[in-house]
């Protein structure tokens, strides 16, 4: 355990500062939502209004975040810092797990309290979000988040290998690779298994003040769960293929 | 026999970073490796240091790759490397977590006499950083000790501290090698050195030797080269 | 106390002198403990493996001894006026050479010797 935390602690302290952002804007939501309350009613245009502008925030800041995670990669390597972790005689997996799970997280935390601040508010305006919707959803999400890592990596990897480095472009080509593998796989068990496994069921939000919107509520969709069975054996096979490739990592 | 490198030719696109070079090295000793900048030291140490892969040949560090065996090997890489928030404590952290052999009281012992500063990476000076980036290196309990370029552009005092370390610290069944292109400090210490010119092995010689025939390794080293 | 020239020779013989010379002029004296190889070592900046051959010639020499867990000494029967004579033969020898090269007798050699002298308890 303690050259995992190690790595936890080593890429909390990197991030520090960035952890920091993320909990003054979210504080900084919290109160510009109350005040969209204030101004414009309690109404369903205002709850709409902040379950937006809360997707597009969290959303954003989510792809942010993963691209910050993929430029440390980089600046790492252009560091020479990767000789201090390929010296080590750690194994090549404890790295990439300990990215994945800090950078996983992180992405919890932040995407969790901006659930919170939404269902929050929104319960004040009479619309109760069940917890458990955003559990699943983001269990569901997660299963793909769990790609991004080997997936950076598979860039790099590439990158060192290509003579001039050309990083960006190795970035670029190891994304498409695991996207058109994702697609693949997405067809082949789409056909295949699409009805064997039962469907993801999402409990539906309560809205108590207007019956006809309830009445859609109740035929809430859910998510096919063989998607996140896929993502789950994709992340698995990508952890061991790219533990491999650490293996041949020159620094 | 601790390492052995056999015909190892290392490319890098069309560049060659060493052609054919074949070398085996030995418990107890302090190697000088030498050579003027771009002849291939780095690429040797970091061959040795399971960084690099050979293109051609093969290199071993007590039967196994580098790679392997890399708990045994400990490498200074040349570059400035570490993370500019961390204090010693924190690299005595992040040493402890991911090297089993670190031993923190000669770790602390190595700061109290390289007069390593507690304060982070970033405020201080270039001979602090390498000093602190030594004592990181030198209080691992490795078999294989590479250091680059340890010496070079720093501070007269520096230096003298970071050279009584190597000595104090040298043991028996350990191997150290030091690259460096200015010889005449660091010459003292070495028992045997190997000269670099364009990636191919110039001379191997044991110190001693040389100075027996009226040489200084100094001498030896601009003979060869010119 | 410990001279060392890179240039000159190699550095085991450097320290073999440099004891013989310590003891000749009464700096070291029989019984004296030499530094540990290691201390010195790292004194000179010179590998440790080269003062334990220094070490070595010493005690093949006579001049000292290693006791058991205690470090190397000086022997107590040690001949330090041979030691002595034998520097002095060595600087009267590369003198010599010196005079002859210039093609000078030994009476002027003897002179300079003599003025050299002088000069050096006027200045004491």
């Amino acid at each position: 355990m303690k050259p995992f935390t190690t790595l936890l602690w080593l890429d909390s302290r990197k991030f520090t500062g960035i952890g920091l952002m993320l909990l003054v804007l979210g504080v900084a939501w919290f109160f510009v939502a109350r005040q969209i309350f204030v101004w414009n009613g309690a109404n369903p245009g205002s709850a709409l209004a902040v379950v937006a502008t809360t997707l597009l925030m969290a959303s954003g800041v989510s792809v942010a975040l993963l691209i910050v995670l993929a430029l440390d990669f980089a600046r790492e390597y252009r560091a020479g810092r990767w000789a201090l972790l390929l010296g080590s005689p750690q194994p090549a997996w404890l790295y990439l797990a300990a990215k994945a799970v800090f950078g996983g997280a992180v992405l919890t935390l932040f995407n969790g309290a901006m659930w919170f601040i939404q269902s929050f508010w929104l319960a004040q305006a009479g619309v109760g979000l069940p917890f458990s919707l955003w559990a699943s959803l983001w269990l569901y999400q997660l299963g793909g988040l769990a790609l991004v890592v080997p997936a950076l990596f598979l860039g790099f990897w590439v990158a060192a290998y290509i003579p001039g480095r050309a990083t960006l472009l190795a970035l670029v080509v190891g994304l498409l690779g695991m996207g058109q593998v994702l697609e693949w796989s997405l067809r082949l068990f789409g056909d295949q298994f699409y009805k064997l496994l039962p469907a993801w069921k999402l409990p539906a939000p309560n809205v108590a003040q207007s019956p006809g919107v309830r009445m859609q509520w109740e035929a809430f969709p859910g998510l096919p769960s063989e998607g996140f069975v896929i993502l789950l054996f994709l992340s698995l096979l990508f952890f061991v293929l790219a533990s491999r490739l650490w293996q041949e990592v020159e620094a | 026999m601790l390492a052995r490198l056999s015909n190892v030719t290392k490319r890098y696109g069309r560049t060659e970073g060493v052609h054919d070079l074949s070398l085996e090295l030995y418990p107890g000793q302090a190697v000088g490796l030498l050579g003027l900048n771009g002849s291939g030291k780095t690429t040797t140490l970091k061959l040795l240091a399971g960084m690099l892969f050979p293109t051609q040949g093969r290199v071993e560090v007590l039967g196994k790759s580098p790679r392997e065996n890399r708990g045994q090997i400990a490498y200074l890489s040349d570059a400035d490397n570490l993370y500019a928030w961390m204090t010693p404590g924190d690299a005595e952290r992040f040493m402890r977590g991911l090297y089993p052999d670190f031993n923190p009281r000669r770790y602390r012992e190595l700061l109290a006499f390289l007069e390593v500063p507690q304060q982070s990476y970033r405020a201080m000076s270039r001979g602090q950083r390498a000093r602190l980036r030594l004592a990181m290196v030198l209080a691992r309990d490795a078999r294989l000790f590479l250091l680059d370029e340890p010496l070079s552009g720093i501070d007269v005092i520096s230096r003298d501290r970071i050279l009584k370390s190597l000595v104090l610290e040298w043991r028996e069944e350990a191997c150290l090698v030091l690259s460096t292109h200015e010889v005449s400090e660091a010459e003292g210490i070495f028992e045997r050195v190997l000269l670099l010119r364009e990636g191919r092995l110039a001379m191997d010689a044991l110190a001693e030797d040389l100075r027996a025939k009226g040489q200084s390794v100094k001498d030896a080293f601009i003979e060869v080269l010119s | 106390m410990w001279d060392l020239d890179l240039e000159a020779g190699p550095i085991y013989a450097q320290i073999v002198r440099g004891v013989e010379r310590m003891l000749a002029s009464g700096q070291m004296k029989p019984g004296d403990k030499l530094p540990s190889a290691r201390e010195l070592a790292a004194a000179l900046k010179v590998n440790p493996n080269t003062v334990m051959h220094a070490y070595s010639q010493l005690e093949m020499a006579q001049i000292t001894e290693t006791r058991r867990g205690l470090g190397t000494f000086v022997r107590e029967d040690v001949n330090v006026e041979g030691i002595r004579l034998r520097i002095l033969q060595e600087a009267a020898l590369r003198f010599w050479a010196e005079v002859q090269s210039l093609g000078l007798s030994l009476e002027e050699a003897q002179k300079a010797l003599e003025q050299v002298s002088l000069n050096g308890q006027r200045e004491a």
